[in-house]
């Protein structure tokens, strides 16, 4: 009877530590940032945001359409703004919370503006080629019309300058 | 009647000219034309939208509302930072970033223009200014001007933009309001 009793203490004893020790592992641990972290994040953040910056104006030169770049470019701005202010608020743990999802929210940026701008380039390739074709085409066909214009209009001019030319009078 | 050299002349004119537009639009696409004057745009305005009723005696827990403005003429995108600041009289007009209290970033194609409602208030239990929701703690000390007979401080609003290559820069651009806190709560 005394074992059996020995033994239901020392499982539950066993019990109370696994849980415990469960409890301990599997809770979520509490956010901890320091002004070391929080500027490190931030400063993650604000290359992720430049650089998508610089991608997104580079695809905006060779003359693609970055508005929806620019709009999500922007919500990561607007919460990089936070982020910064709530750094200098001493809001470490806000400010790492906001500078991550600036981050997260810049990431797949510079890749799209990339993609967009050798589409563009590639488009702006192919009209240059397609006008100055047309243009080629069309300069050769009007000099051909000139040269034929000139041609006919010289034949007219020589035609009326003999008409009006006075005629010799014959005295004998 | 036309001398026959004048009006060859004439015709070969003539066709140089027609040639000329025919080439118009390839030489648009390659030659890029000298652009204007470059600049950016910082405004201001009162609550009611225009440059008038601006806040200037400001009380404790009373919300006052401006419009901030920022426009982009630079012929490109650019990349803007408003730095809200909070100065006294004696303080320097362009000190550090780090003395700003509030930012605002946008970035904006050429003729863009960004605008947005600013609110504030003074916050007497926190000894805060209220920026938009943001309370940020401010210790000044504000001195009596004897001139003007009360104590001022300025609402500084800072425009800098990215530089292109690595940081943002002053772009010599801002906007102050005097504001007189001393009037009685």
């Amino acid at each position: 009877m005394t074992h059996t009793w020995k033994s239901v203490a020392m499982a539950c004893a066993i019990s109370i530590v696994f849980t415990a020790v469960l409890g301990q592992i599997l809770a979520p641990q509490p956010l901890t940032y320091g002004a070391d972290d929080a500027s490190t994040k931030i400063a993650q953040a604000d290359e992720a945001v430049t650089q998508a910056f610089i991608a997104v104006a580079d695809a905006q030169q060779a003359g693609a359409n970055v508005s929806t770049l620019l709009a999500r470019l922007n919500e990561a701005n607007a919460v990089l703004a936070e982020a910064h202010t709530d750094f200098r608020n001493i809001d470490y743990v806000t400010a790492s919370q906001k500078a991550d999802q600036a981050f997260n929210e810049v990431q797949g940026i510079a890749g799209d503006a990339e993609s967009l701008k050798r589409n563009a380039e590639s488009d702006s390739n192919g009209r240059l080629v397609w006008t100055a074709s047309l243009s080629s085409v069309g300069l050769i066909l009007f000099s051909v019309a000139c040269l034929l214009g000139w041609r006919l209009l010289k034949r007219r001019y020589m035609k009326q300058a003999l008409e009006t030319r006075p005629e010799k009078v014959d005295q004998t | 009647m036309i001398e026959m050299g004048d009006f060859k002349l004439l015709y070969a004119a003539s066709c140089i000219l027609l040639g000329l537009v025919i080439l118009a639009p390839t030489v648009a696409l390659v030659v890029r034309l000298p652009e204007g004057e470059r600049f950016s745009e910082l405004y201001v305005l009162g609550p009611g939208h225009m440059a008038e009723g601006y806040p200037f005696n400001v009380s404790v827990n009373s919300v006052y509302r401006v419009f901030l403005g920022v426009g982009n003429h630079m012929g490109g995108l650019e990349d803007y930072v408003v730095y809200v600041k909070f100065r006294n009289q004696t303080e320097s007009l362009h000190g550090d970033v780090d003395e700003s209290l509030f930012e605002y970033r946008v970035a904006l194609r050429d003729s863009d223009v960004w605008e947005r409602e600013v609110s504030f208030s003074f916050s007497e239990r926190e000894r805060a200014l209220v920026v938009d929701g943001y309370s940020v703690a401010v210790e000044k000390i504000v001195a009596w001007n004897n001139q003007t007979s009360g104590f001022y401080c300025q609402l500084l609003f800072e425009l800098w933009h990215f530089d292109g290559v690595s940081a943002f820069e002053y772009h010599n651009r801002f906007i102050g309001l005097w504001l007189n806190v001393s009037v009685p709560t």
